[in-house]
């Protein structure tokens, strides 16, 4: 069975992780989410949509409760944090994102959590190893570009785990904790044996915390979106580091119709872009050279 | 007289002084287990407030430097099995030599602890030291009243049977 999908099956209330371990082991082998929401049936997420775990089984608040106090070992006041951004990390590189209230703005806790995705870690070995090959030899400042949930974050994993077992020193910006998700201070995904993990500050001021503190060759962000973001990677490209990051783009003309990114491109930071079409198998990467 | 009968006796007062004793010791021990869950709870409620130490971390801690009496209920939470806290946390207060009521207490905040923000959860737990804090008064009233007097009552009630038996 998928150690993945029994991880995230872990933190689901008895009754709803019985009915999930239920589920063929077909399914439970491409599952990407396991989802709840408040007064609906459990669902898993395929890769052609949404499927119903068990009919007439609803889940209710509690049980989402029980999902935080899991994935939290009874210690939800420790990923405030965390949960104050919409999802907390737990054993397993599994990723819980919330919906629900937000008490008190910005500064209060999460309360009454209406909705729970389960996101079931899996880490894809050799996604990308082509285009890999390419920009490791020489090393190059690397832009992954896909839509939303194209692949991106895969591909960056892939890309820091094979240059830092080559013994290049990698700094990675996992704001998310998606890319290494650290657990108790381990990475829960191999992200190489020469990389150096900052978890949970904002890019900005990883970016600048570990030029200053751990000497990397390269440092690695995802997602960029915001103007501090393109900040850190200009301070990183005048400090002679090579830069690894992604975007949300179908590609380069796409990219540069946008301000943000258009500023971000102006700075000429990177040597290559690499945009990532299609899914699962059918997963291409184009290695464009700037 | 029979060595036999004054060795009965002599057991007899022993018994009597030894269930004053039991009884005496057992208040005593009350009023500081009491006490020391007073002192505990404060300090998870400032280590959550201040500090967000996870549970299972904070139980750790308090097994090995929180105080002598309350250090073995915070090893047996800290030794997790997989069953939920409230459930653990539970049957831990329910083998703690207290009264229904003073359990009733603990047993309601292991319900919640865990499962809220830090501000939620301090409020939780102020809510029961306020009522232990009443109830270590109550003991230590109980204490110094009655572990005096428990002690005397033991030793009479064995000098007693031993007179009777004699």
């Amino acid at each position: 069975m998928s150690e993945g999908f029994l991880a995230a099956a872990a933190l689901l209330p008895d009754r709803l992780r019985d009915a999930a371990l239920a589920l063929p082991e077909t399914d439970r082998g491409r599952a990407e989410e396991i989802r709840l929401r408040a007064g609906r049936e459990p669902a898993v997420l395929l890769p052609e949509g949404e499927r119903v775990i068990c009919r007439g089984l609803k889940a209710g608040t509690r049980d989402m409760s029980t999902v935080l106090e899991r994935a939290t070992c009874s210690s939800v006041h420790a990923a405030e944090h965390e949960l104050r951004r919409g999802f907390v990390s737990a054993r397993g590189g599994v990723r819980v994102g919330v919906c629900g209230t937000l008490a008190d703005g910005e500064r209060g806790g999460m309360r009454m959590p209406s909705s729970v995705c389960i996101r079931v870690p899996r880490q894809i070995r050799g996604a990308g190893a082509a285009a890999i090959a390419k920009l490791t030899c020489p090393s190059v400042s690397v832009l992954a570009l896909s839509p939303p949930g194209g692949g991106k974050t895969t591909f960056l994993r892939e890309l820091v785990r094979t240059v830092s077992d080559c013994g290049t020193r990698v700094s990675l910006c996992d704001e998310r904790a998606e890319v290494a998700a650290v657990w108790e201070g381990q990475p829960q995904f191999d992200v190489g044996r020469c990389t150096d993990v900052l978890t949970g500050a904002p890019k900005a001021d990883a970016a600048m915390l570990l030029l200053r503190a751990m000497n990397p060759q390269v440092i690695a962000l995802d997602e960029i979106t915001a103007g501090q973001d393109i900040e850190a990677i200009e301070a990183a490209a005048n400090c002679g580091v090579r830069v690894y990051a992604t975007a949300h783009a179908a590609g380069l003309d796409e990219l540069c119709r946008r301000p943000l990114y258009r500023q971000l491109m102006e700075l000429h930071a990177f040597d290559v872009v690499v945009v990532i079409s299609g899914a699962g198998e059918c997963r291409r990467y184009e290695v464009e050279y700037l | 007289m029979s060595a036999v009968k004054i060795a009965g006796a002599l057991l007899m007062a022993l018994a009597g002084a030894a269930l004053g004793f039991e009884r005496s010791a057992r208040v005593k021990l009350r009023a500081r287990l009491l006490s020391a869950l007073y002192a505990t709870l404060g300090v998870m409620s400032e280590e959550i407030s201040l500090l967000r130490t996870p549970l299972p971390e904070l139980f750790g801690q308090l097994a090995e430097r929180g105080p002598e009496e309350t250090r073995a209920f915070f090893a047996e939470l800290s030794a997790a099995d997989g069953s939920p806290l409230s459930e653990r946390w539970s049957a831990c207060v329910n083998a703690l030599p207290l009264g229904d009521e003073e359990r009733g207490v603990l047993r309601a905040l292991g319900l919640s602890l865990g499962r809220y923000d830090a501000a939620s959860q301090c409020t939780q737990i102020e809510h029961v030291r306020a009522q232990l804090q009443r109830m270590t008064e109550e003991a230590r009233a109980e204490r110094d009243g009655k572990a005096k007097t428990y002690v005397g009552l033991g030793l009479s009630l064995g000098a007693m049977l031993a007179v009777i038996l004699l």
